[in-house]
Formats: structure tokens, C-alpha cells, sequence
């Protein structure tokens, strides 16, 4: 809890200034121009400094406090001391601590060491008309500064942690797609294998067996060459052995002149019959041999049938053996092939179990990721129901969970754009019923039955949509895309009867301010800046959301109110009031007092003075 | 089954993990039918708990579905905060072409009690204070505020016995200026009576507004009462219209107490008994007859419970409605509130000393000049 005592300015457009703040209200009045909002933005300026401040308090600034202007601030903190702040623009801001010396440690402008709200009237307009985005939920968010920062540091890790745990996924979902994909190309090995006739070794042996008897085939045909051959020698030498003989015996003994000639041919006869005994013995041996021979035929032809079907035999095994060595050949490489398709296999499961223990993972990465931020908005609504409780029943604040999801649509809208489907409005308007997580799931389980019953669109429609999506959306950023809530600030336009709220984006100019300013009063106890927008405040609700709100609350903060608007020093009795005027060249504190002693400034300056007057004495009687 | 506790905590965690099979859970308990069924429909009124509901508003597929949860999902409607679930249950209502009419406003009244009581059993099961939940139920339905009459002063409070009674009463803003009466007294104690108050309540006030024959609005209660309450259980009923242009009071008398009329006049005092109707409610089928009497200025009308004719002394003797009667007498030209605190003083005056052993429970009103 701390106040502005004090602020002093020199140079600038307000030089000289020096005044004592109230811990009250302080109502700063005036003619535009006069330096009103150079003020308030000084105070500002002077203990946040210009990084956060919007540009056209910025602008404001750097024209109202050129020249080396030095703002000087009295803090005055509770339980500690006074704090003295000075800072100009070109130059370092320099902070005295209680007892004057300089705090280095500290950085203001962070807005925490010594908190202040400051709000223009286009920042308060902005909060107003923003809808959709982060003005409104700052405003709560920013009262639960430290459990807010806990909780997003928990949703940045568990982000991390869900985009390390998706590229983990999408690899391994590629891993097994691309061995899926190898797997189809090698086709059906097994099957392939198995459609291979049996290997068939008995005909191997058979024709091992053959092919010897082959060799000995050979080698008796040989032989009975060999013999055949031997005996024709034979017989030729028998037949020239014969002749010789013959020759031999031609020759006579007896000499046809001798006279032993009769003697001798005695002797010769002996020898014809000899060689006739000779000659039969040679014709005995030759017909042995022809004998030999014919039996020798006789063994040819005995074998050579078998030969012959030897050697057809070894024929036909040897055509059969080179079939079965092209299967063999075959068989090798469908085995091998076959190795390599387990090993995919194996591979391919244990990617399966890997996958499943990411998904498994990913899914309370992802329920933990969700209801964290379930908590921001728990907590948000517990500080739009104090707000609420202090602000009053003609503002309504509310909490619609969910109801910020800009991206979520639009990635619906961008997902189904190639679907071939009619109504692409109306279809996201009923997919919006659908939460991301759930979506999802269908998406990734590609689940059209749950589609089809969730959103009554169909068997066909939902495939068609379901495919487009399958297609373009990726289920994992899908299922935690960023939603968020939406702040309802609104506002009880109906005077009697039935409530009728309306949200501040649709009310005018003055009923924004009206509708933000309880919430901006009650929000927390730091001093509070406000310069009124120039359009008169709603009257009709001035009392019941404002003025009260001003007059309860002041005791608990500091308020410093730019107003045009009567009703707020004269009805929640201002502390000080600050009558600013100018001379087109620089601007002062023409007047400051107690709001009797401003009267007749209230009344000439602020639109309803003299009637806020008169109010204020009425409820003095009765009171 | 699981403890529920543990079961809803699962719910809430799957129903993010795994939306598909949470909904098959959900399913599940929707065909296992039962209190678990009405535990947990009453105990997901959480902000936080919008994927719960979303569950529910998904889930009708047959008839029977729709008659358990249609009424919630209405109830509902119009306070949920999450949009997916605020779309699912339009989606749901739209296609179910759920129209809003009172009888879908005796739906949204059950639904909102029943809500009410089980998200409270779900709080305080373990702890078993059925009483005090049903007290609470009880308090909450009396009348929160009266709403201003022409020339009729009224009140009316209940004394709650240590051991909560079934007492009754409501005062009606009709739509065309008249005040609606109702007293009664439910059978039974506890949870189970205060569950028959409150369909009796939400009967009346959705019934109320849109049947102008107090015959064919009690009928209809009736109807309504029994068919949303087991066998046994009954209430007493007196219900009546008061119209301040003519003075008229009309009414039918289902089983209660006769309330007694007081008139002042020169020659004495006269007493009149609201008699007129027919049986409790809840029990059978019955036909009703009204009554309409007028009334003059000064007249004094008390409607009482049982609690306190009663009301018993230590010597277990009642007070009776003669006691009663000799009251009223006395509080001739008292205010309403100052008539009820001298009749309830009166009672407490017999029963000295002795504990009460029922509601006690009173409506005067009084007819001013």
C-alpha cells in the first residue's frame, strides 16, 4: 500500500508545479488544453516510465516534458518511508530510498516495486472494445500476477514438452510408414516361399548315382573295344602266321631230277599231311577266335540297352538337376529377402510399441497441458467474482471459458477448404461444438462413426469432412491449439424492469468508461490514474456504478480522476481538487481545494454541477 | 462400482486424455441408470466441470435419455460459461427440438433443485448431514420475498423442528395482480421429503402461472407431484388465489388443516373453515372441488400447520384449534406479523418446557380498510 504525496515539475509545459496529493480522490478539472492529461501522464511517466505506457501517452509525454523537464515524486509507502522518484525524459530515473540514499536494485518501470494503474481514455476505450484478446483478461490476470506467471511457466514446459513429444511421433509414424512402405515393395516372401516346390534331394543322389555308372558305362564300352580289337590283331597274325606256314610247306624235298627224289618224296608226303594237320589246327584257332568275337558282340549287345537307358536317365536327371539349381538360386534370394522383411518387422513392432508409449504419454502431457490452463480460467473466474462483488449490480464481469477461439476456427475453416461439401459456415458452426481434444481424436483415429453422432451431419458428409481434415489438419497441434477465455465486461442498460446487459463493445463512449470503471476501481489498492474520456459519463448510471464505487474505495486507494463529469468530486466528496487552466503557452494549478472551495469552478466547468450540488446538499438533510 | 468421488475425478481427467472413452464411461452410468446416474448430474454444476456437461448434453440417443437429462441440459443452458458446452447443448436442444414452454419450465425448476441437493450430497455425503441439507433445501424454498399486495397485510414463517418436518408454505406473484397462498406439509422427514417439497414448489410456481382453474391446476399438481415421487409418499395441500380489486379469496383445500377465517362484527365474532377441495396429493387420482369466499375489511385468515394445533406440553397434551381459534380471537386489530408472533408465543406458552416435535408453521393475513 503506497500513495503520491507529492509531485513536483520543472520545465516542461507544466513548470513550477508542486502539490500535495491527498490519499483520497484527487479530481483534476479544466478547460481542454489546460494540461490536464500532462499531468496524469506525468505521474505516470514519472514512476513507470514509457515502456509500457501506449504511444499517444508517449507522444503526450515526449512533447509536454522536452527540454530536460524533471518530474519529482514523493512516494509515501506504508510501513516503510518515502521513496523519491525523479526521472526526466533524456535521463536515467533515480530512486531515493527512506533517508536519501539511491537504490541501484531496482528497476521501477517493471511495474512491481511500486505498482500504479494508470488508464487513459483511449486505453479504457480499447479495453472496451476489445472483444476478443488479452486487454480484458490482463486485467484480471494481472491480480494474480505471481500464481499467473507459475502457471504459464508450467504450460510453456508442458508445451515444450508436447511439441518434443510430437516431432517424436511424427518421426517414428514416418519410420513406420517408410517400412511399411519397403515391406509392400518386397512384396509377399512368404507366400512367395512357400508357393517354391520342395528341394528335391533323392534326385540328386539318383544322379550322382547315374553319372557314375555313367563313368563305368564308359569305361566297359572300352574294354569291349579293347578286346574286340586285341583278338582282330590276333587273328591277323594267325592268318599271316598261316601263310608263312604254307609258304614253309610249299617247299619240296625231293628234287624231280634227283635220284632221291623218290625217297625224299616219301618224306614230303609226311610233311603235306603235316601241314594239313597244321592247317586244321590254324582253322580251329581262327574260328575260336570268331567265336570269341561273337560273344564279345553278344556282350555289346547285351549292354548297350542298358547303356542307352543310362544314359537317358542321366539325361533327363541332369535337364531336372539345372531346374532345381535355378529354384535354389530363387530360394536364396526370397531367404535372404526374407530375412530383411523380419528384421523390418521386428523393427516395425518394437517402432509400434514406441509409438504407443508416446501416445500413451502424450495423452496426460496433454491433460495436464489442458487443465492447467483450465486453471487460469478458475482463477480468473474467482477474481471476476470479487471484482464482481465489489463493483456493483449494474456491471456484470464473467468469465465465457473457451469462448476466444479465433484459431481453433480457423483452422477448421482452412482444414475443410478442399473438402466437396456444401455449407462450409454452417458445418463449422456445428464442429464448434466440438472441443480440439475431441476432434482430434477423430481425426487421428479417423473415428467417422463418433463424427457422424456427434454432429448429425451424415454418413457421407462426415467422411468427406473427416478426409479433408486427414489431409490438412494435424491432429497433434490440433488437439492443444491455443483457446482462450473471453472477459465479459457489460453493462445493465435497462433503467426498470428487466436487466438488460449489454457487453461494452456495443455501448457508447461515455457507458464504456461507465461499465469499465467499477472493475478499474476495485480491481487492487494500488493509486489509481483515470482520464476521463471528454463524452460525458452516462448519468443514468453515475451513481450506482461510479460514484458510490469512488466514495467506498477511496478509502483503500489513492484515486487521481481526470473528470468532466460533476457528479464525481461533488457526490463522492473529492479530497482535493485540482482547477488546471492555460495560456496556450504553458499550463498551472489555477485553483486547488476542498470541492466547497472549487464551487464555482465545478459549476462552470463541469456539464450538471450546479445540479450535483444541490443533490449532494439533499443528501446531506437527509442524512 | 467405484466410490463416485473417485470415479468423477477420472471422468475429469479422461474426458481430456481420451474424450472417446470418457463418453463410453458416461454412457455406461446412463444405462446403469439410479442415484449414481442423479449424483453425478447434480454434482457438475462447476464452471470448471463444462467437459462433463458436455458429456451429458452429447450423450441423449433413445427417449429415455432424453426424459433424464433434457431437463438438465435446460437447466443448464442458461448459466453455462463454457462455449463448446453452451453450443453442444443448443446443438443437442435444437435437434431434439426442444420447446420452451412450462412444462420445460417445471423441467428447468426440477432440474435446478435436484442440481441444487445433489451438488450438496455430493459436498456432504461423507459427513452424512442429510438433515441439515434438507433443512437447507427446506429454507430455501420458503417465499424470499413478499410480494406487495393492495390492501392485504400478509406474512407467513416456518419453525423448523429439531428433526426436520415437511412443512410447506409460498406466497405466488400471479400475473394478473393476485397473490397465490400455498401451504402444506409432506409426509416423512429428511432428504426424501424435502425432494417432495421441492417438486411440490416447482410444480406449483411453473403450473401456477399458467392455469387460471385452481380445479385443473391442483389436478395437474397432482399428476405431476405423484409421478415424480415413490409410493408412500403424500403431501397436504391448501392453495389459494387472492384478488385484491374484489377481495376474493379462491381455494382448494387438498387434505390440509382447514385455515380458519376470523371476522369481527358487532354481534360477535364469526369463524369460518376453508374446507373445500378433496384428498392429499401425491397418492391417487382424485377430482377437486373449489371455493371462492369473499372476504370484507378486517377479516383475519390463518393458515396453520399441523406443528402447531399440535403442539404438545410436557403432559403430552395438545393445544387443539379451539386454543387456536380463542387466540386469533385476541388479535383482533393486530398487524399480521404482530398477530402470527402472539400466536406462536401462545403456543410456546402451552408447550413450556417441552421440546417441539414438528414444524410449526404459520400464514395470517389480514384484510385492511
Amino acid at each position: 500500500m503506497w500513495f503520491i504525496e507529492k509531485v513536483e515539475i520543472a520545465g516542461g509545459f507544466l513548470p513550477g508545479l508542486s502539490i500535495q496529493l491527498p490519499q483520497g480522490l484527487t479530481c483534476i478539472i479544466g478547460p481542454r488544453g489546460s494540461g490536464k492529461s500532462t499531468l496524469a501522464e506525468s505521474l505516470r511517466f514519472a514512476v513507470s516510465g514509457l515502456s509500457a505506457a501506449p504511444k499517444h501517452c508517449v507522444d503526450l509525454v515526449q512533447a509536454n516534458l522536452a527540454g530536460g523537464a524533471l518530474v519529482t515524486i514523493t512516494a509515501l509507502a506504508e510501513d516503510v518511508g518515502r521513496y523519491t522518484i525523479k526521472r526526466s525524459l533524456k535521463q536515467q530515473p533515480v530512486l531515493l530510498a527512506p533517508g536519501g540514499r539511491t537504490i541501484d536494485s531496482v528497476d521501477i518501470d517493471r511495474g512491481t516495486f511500486l505498482p500504479l494503474d494508470a488508464y487513459s481514455s483511449p486505453e479504457i476505450e480499447a479495453i472496451a472494445d476489445e472483444v476478443l484478446g488479452q486487454k480484458r483478461r490482463t486485467l484480471l490476470d494481472e491480480l494474480r500476477s505471481e500464481q499467473m506467471r507459475t502457471i504459464h511457466l508450467s504450460l510453456a514446459e508442458s508445451a515444450r514438452a508436447l511439441d518434443a513429444n510430437a516431432d517424436l511421433i511424427r518421426t517414428t509414424q514416418r519410420s513406420i510408414q517408410d517400412l511399411t512402405e519397403q515391406a509392400e515393395e518386397l512384396g509377399d516372401v512368404r507366400a512367395s516361399l512357400n508357393a517354391l516346390p520342395p528341394s528335391d534331394h533323392e534326385s540328386t543322389a539318383e544322379f550322382v548315382r547315374v553319372s557314375r555308372q555313367q563313368q563305368l558305362n564308359q569305361r566297359e564300352t572300352s574294354k569291349l573295344d579293347a578286346f574286340d580289337r586285341e583278338l582282330g590283331s590276333v587273328d591277323q597274325g594267325l592268318e599271316q602266321l598261316k601263310k608263312k606256314t604254307q609258304i614253309v610247306f610249299k617247299a619240296r624235298l625231293a628234287e624231280e631230277h634227283s635220284a632221291n627224289a623218290d625217297s625224299l618224296r616219301q618224306y614230303d608226303n609226311l610233311l603235306a599231311s603235316t601241314l594239313d594237320s597244321i592247317e586244321d589246327h590254324f582253322s580251329t584257332i581262327s574260328s575260336q577266335i570268331r567265336e570269341a568275337q561273337k560273344t564279345i558282340a553278344k556282350a555289346r549287345d547285351g549292354i548297350t540297352q542298358a547303356h542307352s537307358d543310362h544314359a537317358s536317365e542321366l539325361a533327363r536327371l541332369t535337364a531336372l538337376n539345372q531346374a532345381a539349381s535355378e529354384q535354389a538360386r530363387t530360394r536364396a534370394t526370397l531367404e535372404q529377402q526374407l530375412v530383411k522383411l523380419q528384421s523390418m518387422e521386428e523393427r516395425r513392432s518394437e517402432l509400434n510399441v514406441e509409438l504407443k508409449t508416446l501416445l500413451d504419454q502424450r495423452k496426460s502431457l496433454k491433460a495436464q497441458h489442458i487443465l492447467t490452463r483450465d486453471r487460469i480460467s478458475t482463477i480468473r473466474e474467482e477474481v471476476a467474482s470479487e471484482l464482481q462483488r465489489e463493483a456493483g449490480k449494474r456491471v456484470r464481469i464473467r468469465i465465457m471459458r473457451n469462448a476466444d477461439h479465433l484459431a481453433y476456427q480457423q483452422m477448421l475453416t482452412d482444414g475443410l477448404r478442399g473438402a466437396r461439401v456444401r455449407n462450409h459456415e454452417e458445418i463449422i458452426a456445428t464442429l464448434m461444438h466440438l472441443r480440439p481434444e475431441q476432434l482430434a481424436q477423430f481425426i487421428q483415429t479417423d473415428d467417422v462413426e463418433s463424427l457422424e453422432e456427434l454432429t448429425a451431419f451424415g454418413r457421407e458428409r462426415s467422411r468427406k469432412i473427416l478426409d479433408a481434415f486427414r489431409e490438412s489438419i494435424d491432429p497433434l497441434t490440433l488437439e492443444v491449439i491455443a483457446i482462450e477465455d473471453r472477459v465479459g465486461i457489460e453493462l445493465n442498460v435497462s433503467s426498470a424492469g428487466k436487466a438488460n446487459f449489454k457487453d461494452a463493445s456495443d455501448l457508447s463512449r461515455g457507458q464504456k468508461c461507465t461499465a469499465l470503471l467499477p472493475i478499474l476501481l476495485a480491481r487492487r489498492d494500488s493509486p489509481l490514474i483515470i482520464d476521463q474520456p471528454e463524452d460525458n459519463l452516462d448519468n443514468h448510471f453515475i451513481f450506482e456504478t461510479v460514484v458510490n464505487a469512488v466514495q467506498r474505495l477511496k478509502k483503500r486507494r489513492q484515486m487521481i480522476f481526470i473528470t468532466h463529469n460533476a457528479n464525481i468530486p461533488v457526490l463522492a466528496e473529492a479530497d482535493l481538487v485540482l482547477v488546471m487552466n492555460s495560456d496556450g503557452r504553458i499550463g498551472a494549478i489555477e485553483r486547488s481545494g476542498t470541492v466547497d472551495e472549487c464551487r464555482e469552478q465545478i459549476i462552470e466547468l463541469l456539464e450538471g454541477g450546479r445540479k450535483a450540488f444541490e443533490l449532494r446538499s439533499k443528501r446531506y438533510e437527509t442524512s | 462400482m467405484k466410490p463416485p468421488e473417485i470415479f468423477y475425478e477420472e471422468l475429469r481427467n479422461l474426458v481430456v486424455e481420451d474424450p472417446r472413452e470418457a463418453r463410453r464411461l458416461f454412457h455406461q452410468l446412463l444405462d446403469s441408470g439410479g442415484p449414481a446416474l442423479d449424483h453425478f448430474l447434480g454434482s457438475i454444476s462447476s464452471p470448471a466441470d463444462g467437459r462433463l456437461r458436455q458429456l451429458v448434453a452429447n450423450a441423449p440417443r433413445n427417449h429415455r435419455d432424453r426424459e433424464r437429462l433434457i431437463p438438465h441440459l435446460i437447466a443448464w443452458q442458461e448459466s453455462e460459461t463454457d462455449e463448446f458446452t453452451q453450443r453442444a447443448i443448443s446443438h443437442t436442444l435444437d435437434i431434439l427440438n426442444v420447446r420452451s414452454n412450462a412444462q420445460t419450465a417445471l423441467a428447468l425448476e426440477v432440474a435446478r433443485l435436484t442440481t441444487a441437493i445433489g451438488r450438496e450430497m455430493a459436498q456432504r455425503e461423507r459427513l452424512n448431514r442429510e438433515l441439515e441439507i434438507a433443512q437447507e433445501v427446506q429454507a430455501y424454498l420458503f417465499p424470499q420475498h413478499l410480494p406487495p399486495v393492495t390492501g392485504l397485510d400478509y406474512c407467513g414463517q416456518c419453525r423448523p423442528a429439531r428433526e426436520i418436518g415437511g412443512d410447506y408454505y409460498d406466497f405466488l406473484e400471479l400475473p394478473e395482480g393476485e397473490l397465490g397462498i400455498a401451504i402444506g406439509d409432506v409426509s416423512g422427514k429428511g432428504i426424501g421429503a424435502a425432494l417432495l417439497m421441492a417438486s411440490l414448489e416447482a410444480t406449483l410456481r411453473a403450473q401456477a402461472v399458467v392455469r387460471h382453474d385452481l380445479v385443473d391446476l391442483i389436478k395437474q399438481v397432482n399428476r405431476l407431484v405423484s409421478e415424480a415421487s415413490s409410493a408412500n409418499r403424500y403431501a397436504t395441500l391448501f392453495y389459494a388465489e387472492y384478488d385484491p380489486r374484489t377481495l376474493q379469496l379462491s381455494y382448494v383445500n387438498a387434505g390440509h388443516n382447514p385455515p380458519i377465517v376470523l371476522r369481527h362484527s358487532a354481534t360477535g365474532c364469526e369463524v369460518m373453515r376453508l374446507e373445500t377441495g378433496g384428498p392429499v396429493i401425491g397418492l391417487l387420482r382424485h377430482s377437486y372441488q373449489q371455493e371462492t369466499i369473499s372476504l370484507r375489511t378486517g377479516d383475519q385468515v390463518v393458515l396453520f400447520t399441523d406443528g402447531i394445533s399440535e403442539s404438545m406440553n410436557v403432559h403430552d397434551e395438545e393445544w387443539g384449534e379451539n386454543r387456536l381459534i380463542q387466540c386469533i380471537e385476541n388479535c383482533r386489530g393486530l398487524s399480521a406479523h404482530e398477530a402470527m408472533a402472539k400466536i406462536f408465543a401462545a403456543a410456546d406458552a402451552f408447550s413450556a418446557g417441552a421440546s417441539q416435535h414438528d414444524d410449526m408453521t404459520l400464514v395470517v393475513l389480514r384484510v385492511l380498510d
